[in-house]
C-alpha cells in the first residue's frame, strides 16, 4: 500500500496551507491598514507591518481592533488546519460556514438593518414609523455582533433623528431623516464589504484572476486612450465633415467601452430593474455623461418631470447610493490588487434589496408585519418558500400562538 | 477485502485527486489545499481501516 506516499502528500498540502495562512493574514492586515487610513504605506513582510502598527498606531482602540481581527482570523484558519491534521472532515463548505458565521452574517445584518431603516424611512407615512423605528432601533442595538461595527456617534445620530422624526411626523423631517440615513447606510455597506474582504479566504484563489482581469481592463483603456489621441490628432489636422462625424461616432463607442462607463451602466441597469414594478422611468446615461454625480442631476430632473413624489424620489436616490457605494468600494479594492468578490457581494446586496422591496410592497398594500417578523424574514435564507410566503406563514403561526404584535 | 482490490478501488474513486502533482500542490489556495487534504484523509482512513480489519 502507498500509505506513506499519501501521508507525505498530505504533509506537503498542509505546508502549503500554512503558507497560504500567511498570505491571508497579510491580506487582512493590508485591508485593516487601508480601512484605518494607512493604505498608502507598503511593507515587505507581515512582521514588518505588524511592528509598524505597534510603534506608530497610537490609538489603543485601533490597535486592539487590529489584534482582535488577527486573533479571529488565526482562530478560524488554525482551527481548520488542526481539524484536518487529525483527520476530521473539514470540507470547503464547512470552512465557508465557519467563516460566514464569524464575519459575513453579522456584516450582512448590519447592511440589512441600514437598508431596512432607510427603506422604512421612505415608507414611513404609510406604515406608521413610530413603533417600527423604535423596535428596529432596539433590535439593532441588541445585536451584540453588530455593536462593534456601529460606532456610538452613528447610533446616537440615528436615535436623535428618529426622535426628532417621531416628534414632528412631518414630511420635511422625513426627508431630513432619510438624508442622515443615507451616509450611514453607505458607511455600513463599506464596512460589510470590507469584512467580506478581510476574510480573504473566499477571494484569495481568485486574486490572480482579478488582477489579470484588471490588467486587461487597464490595457484596453490604454489602447482606447491611444486611439483617442490619434483621433484628436486627425481633428487637429483639419479632417472635418463626414470624417469628423465618423470620428465622433468612434469616440462615443470608445467611451462606452471604458470601465467607468460600464460601471455606471451596470448601476443604472440595476436601478431600472429595481424600480421596474414601481413604474418609475429611470433615464439612460447620456453619452457625454462622465460621472455618477452628473447622472444624479439627470436622474433628479427626470424624476421631477415624471411628478414622482419626494418620498419616492428619496427611495430612488437611496438605492442608487447603495449600489454606487458598494461598487466604488469594490473597484477601489480591485485597483489595489485586493482579492475581489464583486459578484458574490452584489448578489447578496441585490437579494436583500429585493426581499425588502417585496415586504415593503406588501406593507404598502395593507399587510401587517411585526418588526420581529420583518427582520426574521428578511434575514432568513434557503427555506424553500418565498420570503414573503414565509413571512405570512410565520404571521399566521404567531396569531395562532397569540403573540402577534400589530403596529398598523 | 484484499489489499489489491482496495488499492484499485481507491485509484478509481480518487483518480482526479491522485493525478495532482507536487508542483500543483505548491500553487494551491488555502481552500483548494483544504479540500485536497480532506480527500487524502478519506484515502488514508480507508487504507488504515482495511489494515485493521485484516489484522483482526
Amino acid at each position: 500500500m502507498e500509505l506513506k506516499k499519501y501521508k507525505e502528500l498530505k504533509a506537503k498540502a498542509m505546508q502549503q496551507m500554512g503558507s497560504e495562512v500567511k498570505e491571508i493574514k497579510m491580506t487582512c492586515l493590508e485591508q485593516w491598514l487601508f480601512e484605518n487610513g494607512y493604505g498608502n504605506i507598503s511593507f515587505a513582510s507581515y512582521e514588518d507591518a505588524k511592528k509598524w502598527i505597534e510603534e506608530n498606531v497610537t490609538d489603543s482602540k485601533k490597535r486592539r481592533d487590529f489584534y482582535k481581527t488577527e486573533e479571529a482570523v488565526d482562530e478560524v484558519l488554525q482551527g481548520i488546519m488542526k481539524d484536518l491534521e487529525f483527520g476530521s472532515s473539514s470540507k470547503g463548505t464547512k470552512v465557508a460556514r465557519k467563516v460566514a458565521h464569524k464575519y459575513i452574517i453579522p456584516a450582512a445584518k448590519v447592511v440589512l438593518s441600514a437598508v431596512i431603516l432607510n427603506y422604512l424611512a421612505t415608507k414611513g407615512v404609510e406604515i406608521g414609523l413610530r413603533k417600527v423605528s423604535q423596535n428596529l432601533y432596539e433590535k439593532m442595538t441588541s445585536w451584540p455582533n453588530n455593536i462593534k461595527l456601529l460606532d456610538k456617534e452613528s447610533l446616537q445620530g440615528i436615535k436623535e433623528n428618529l426622535l426628532e422624526f417621531l416628534e414632528a411626523q412631518g414630511k420635511g423631517i422625513l426627508e431630513k431623516f432619510t438624508d442622515s440615513i443615507i451616509p450611514f447606510a453607505k458607511k455600513i455597506t463599506s464596512a460589510a464589504v470590507g469584512l467580506l474582504e478581510i476574510v480573504g479566504i473566499y477571494g484569495i484563489n481568485k486574486k490572480t484572476k482579478y488582477i489579470r482581469k484588471l490588467r486587461e481592463v487597464k490595457n484596453k483603456n490604454e489602447d482606447l486612450e491611444n486611439e483617442n489621441s490619434e483621433l484628436k490628432e486627425q481633428i487637429r489636422e483639419g479632417n472635418a465633415g463626414e470624417e469628423k462625424n465618423e470620428i465622433k461616432g468612434k469616440r462615443e463607442a470608445a467611451l462606452k467601452n471604458t470601465g467607468k462607463y460600464q460601471q455606471m451602466q451596470y448601476i443604472v441597469n440595476e436601478l431600472k430593474k429595481f424600480f421596474k414594478d414601481g413604474k418609475i422611468d429611470i433615464p439612460d446615461i447620456p453619452v457625454k455623461c462622465v460621472s455618477m454625480e452628473e447622472y444624479g442631476k439627470k436622474l433628479r430632473e427626470s424624476l421631477q418631470s415624471q411628478n414622482i413624489p419626494p418620498i419616492k424620489r428619496q427611495e430612488v436616490y437611496a438605492v442608487l447610493d447603495i449600489y454606487k457605494n458598494s461598487i466604488e468600494y469594490m473597484c477601489s479594492e480591485l485597483r489595489l490588487g485586493k482579492c475581489g468578490i464583486v459578484k458574490n457581494t452584489m448578489r447578496t446586496i441585490e437579494g436583500k434589496l429585493q426581499q425588502i422591496k417585496s415586504l415593503a410592497l406588501d406593507i404598502a398594500d395593507g399587510t401587517s408585519y411585526t418588526i420581529k417578523q420583518f427582520v426574521r424574514v428578511a434575514l432568513k435564507k434557503g427555506t424553500g418558500k418565498s420570503d414573503v410566503t414565509g413571512a405570512r406563514d410565520s404571521q399566521i403561526n404567531d396569531r395562532e400562538n397569540g403573540n402577534i404584535e400589530e403596529h398598523n | 477485502m484484499k489489499e489489491e482490490t482496495i488499492e484499485k478501488s481507491i485509484k478509481d474513486e480518487y483518480k482526479d485527486v491522485l493525478a495532482i502533482t507536487e508542483e500543483e500542490i505548491e500553487k494551491m489556495s488555502f481552500l483548494e489545499a483544504c479540500n485536497y487534504v480532506e480527500k487524502l484523509n478519506e484515502i488514508i482512513e480507508k487504507i488504515e481501516k482495511n489494515s485493521t480489519e485484516e489484522e483482526l
